[in-house]
């Protein structure tokens, strides 16, 4: 039998549809990276015009050309660290018992019911925040005002759950059934399987869901500007959750609109913006690199 | 008859969903020697494996009919405890499935489950079961090595150690040969032949000569039925059976 010969148009076409997908990969890359310069563009004048000792104080008072960035960086540390530790016990166990426990009728409702609680708006998460559970903050724990930390903190939690478990939930379906058969076969009980097998095969994604859900609650802006009060002062103490307090994100959205274009003001923005662009690389490098040792030292060898 | 009885199968069915898979099978499997189940594919070999120490329980819409009994006792009876079950019943799959963790990890992984035994302890048996398993010189300084970037012939028998630290009284082989080269193959089934000085080995091997090597009685099973089974001299040399002949002798499988 005799091979035809590949037409000539088939070799032009697969280089056209090479090219092509290497034209989309890159510009994926190079549009993050314009991105980064444009912030970079727009802060630079205001690193030289504000000296380094105003940037770093603790105080943010633009009328006066206080610019102290810190207690909106740690604004957001606070209510995103706060939103993790609630929602990721919460995120996980559920994730487990969709995929590991649940019947698979329970798992066809309950995985598309997650979806949905993923889709609904910021703001009217935050409306539901200002109307509940913010009153429900200030009866409880009897501060002054119910727009608190706290209340962020629960909102974006609650916001972060639905990335943490979709993402957690494919995680753990991804480990193969075999594991799961050899871990019974040595005697283990359901529970011993998934909490000493099943979850650390899962490590990798789980902390990819992690990451995501960090991404979340980090960027949020709508529903933390509605709940959180907006004070911006150094969160700070014990009480730092039942006070007000101010994110980075807030901050960029609820003055962005009222500063002159090409000010001291404007350009500090963008330099809060920049800040926020490397906080979560810096976060994302962390996790990639923890995921890659992780896979280094797991072995890649292939089967002999 | 064999001499002593260490699992009764009676008439034991089994189906997944309306399929039937297994037959009406009645089998008695003897202590300290090595049954080999022969037959082609889709004949429910390995159903017949993990019926035997519950397995079968995870199959989605799997039944059983009929009793299995080890030492007498019934496996499905309501107070059998199947963990306990699968510490007696040890099983090693075709695939070597070493789970994402050290070496010395996957050994200690079974007997660590139980309370109460020391880190020493656990140091000695690991090594015991590596012994056994013939793969000890070959990873000793490397235990704490992740299992998975073995080669996969010292996976299995990593395997094979990992059931061994259960000290279980039965051992279950799948095809554990069928990814192995020949010297990997030999060394499991030397390891194999001293193990069954104390224990009772049930094999799912990976093509007949295996079985013809180290099987004491052979079972020949086609399409979920139990053709035959008798001393592997016999099966080997004057099976009962025309099918069981034309199988041994290369005519179709």
């Amino acid at each position: 039998m005799q091979i035809p010969a590949v037409p000539k148009d088939v070799d032009w076409r697969e280089f056209f549809i090479e090219q092509l997908i290497r034209l989309m990969g890159v510009s994926a890359i190079a549009f993050v990276l314009l991105i980064f310069l444009f912030l970079v563009r727009e802060g630079v004048p205001a690193l030289l015009e504000v000296p380094l000792s105003n940037l770093l104080g603790q105080r943010w008072y633009p009328t006066f050309e206080i610019y102290g960035l810190v207690p909106l960086i740690l604004g957001s540390l606070l209510v995103t660290v706060g939103a993790i530790a609630i929602s990721l016990p919460l995120g996980l166990a559920t994730a487990i018992f969709i995929g590991e426990i649940a019947p698979e009728w329970v798992r066809e409702i309950l995985k598309p019911a997650i979806e949905i609680i993923a889709g609904i708006p910021s703001v009217v998460i935050g409306f539901i925040g200002i109307q509940i559970v913010s009153p429900l903050v200030r009866e409880f724990s009897g501060a002054p005002t119910g727009l608190t930390a706290l209340t962020g903190v629960l909102l974006l939690s609650y916001m972060a759950l639905p990335t943490i478990i979709s993402i957690a939930e494919d995680a753990l379906d991804a480990v193969p059934d075999s594991y799961r058969h050899a871990a019974y076969a040595l005697s283990a009980t359901k529970w011993q399987t998934i909490w000493r097998v099943v979850l650390p095969a899962a490590r990798p994604g789980i902390i990819t869901a992690v990451m995501l859900g960090v991404g979340r609650a980090i960027g949020e802006t709508m529903t933390v500007m509605m709940v959180a009060g907006n004070a911006a002062r150094m969160p700070l103490g014990f009480d730092a959750f039942l006070r007000p307090v101010r994110t980075m994100t807030a901050t960029i959205a609820a003055e962005m609109g009222e500063v002159a274009r090409g000010s001291t003001h404007y350009h500090v923005l963008f330099v809060v913006g920049l800040a926020l662009f490397v906080l979560t690389f810096v976060i994302n490098l962390a996790a990639a690199l923890t995921i890659f040792r992780e896979k280094r030292g797991g072995g890649g060898r292939f089967l002999a | 008859m064999p001499p002593t009885a260490k699992i009764v199968l009676e008439d034991v069915s089994f189906y997944y969903g309306q399929e039937p898979a297994l037959q009406h099978v009645s089998l008695e499997i003897a202590d300290k020697e090595i049954l080999a189940i022969i037959g082609p594919g889709m004949s429910a070999k390995s159903t017949l494996l993990r019926i035997l120490n519950r397995l079968s329980d995870l199959a989605t819409e799997g039944r059983l009919e009929g009793r299995v009994l080890l030492d007498g006792k019934d496996i499905h009876d309501p107070d059998v405890s199947v963990t306990q079950l699968r510490t007696r019943v040890g099983v090693v799959f075709a695939v070597p499935v070493p789970l994402p963790l050290s070496i010395w990890d996957n050994v200690a992984y079974g007997p660590q489950l139980r309370r109460g035994v020391s880190k020493s302890e656990l140091d000695s048996l690991v090594e015991k079961s590596l012994r056994a398993a013939a793969v000890w010189d070959e990873v000793e300084d490397r235990l704490h090595e992740p299992a998975m970037a073995l080669s996969g012939g010292q996976q299995q028998r990593v395997c094979l150690a990992r059931v061994l630290a259960l000290e279980p009284e039965v051992i279950l082989l799948d095809e554990p040969c069928s990814g192995l080269d020949p010297i990997s193959t030999m060394k499991v089934e030397e390891a194999l032949l001293t193990l069954k000085k104390d224990h009772c080995i049930v094999i799912v091997p990976h093509n007949v000569q295996q079985a013809s090597r180290i099987g004491d009685r052979v079972a020949f099973l086609m399409g979920g039925e139990l053709v035959e089974h008798g001393s592997a001299e016999q099966v080997f040399t004057k099976p009962r059976d025309s099918r069981t002949d034309d199988y041994i002798t290369g005519r179709f499988g």
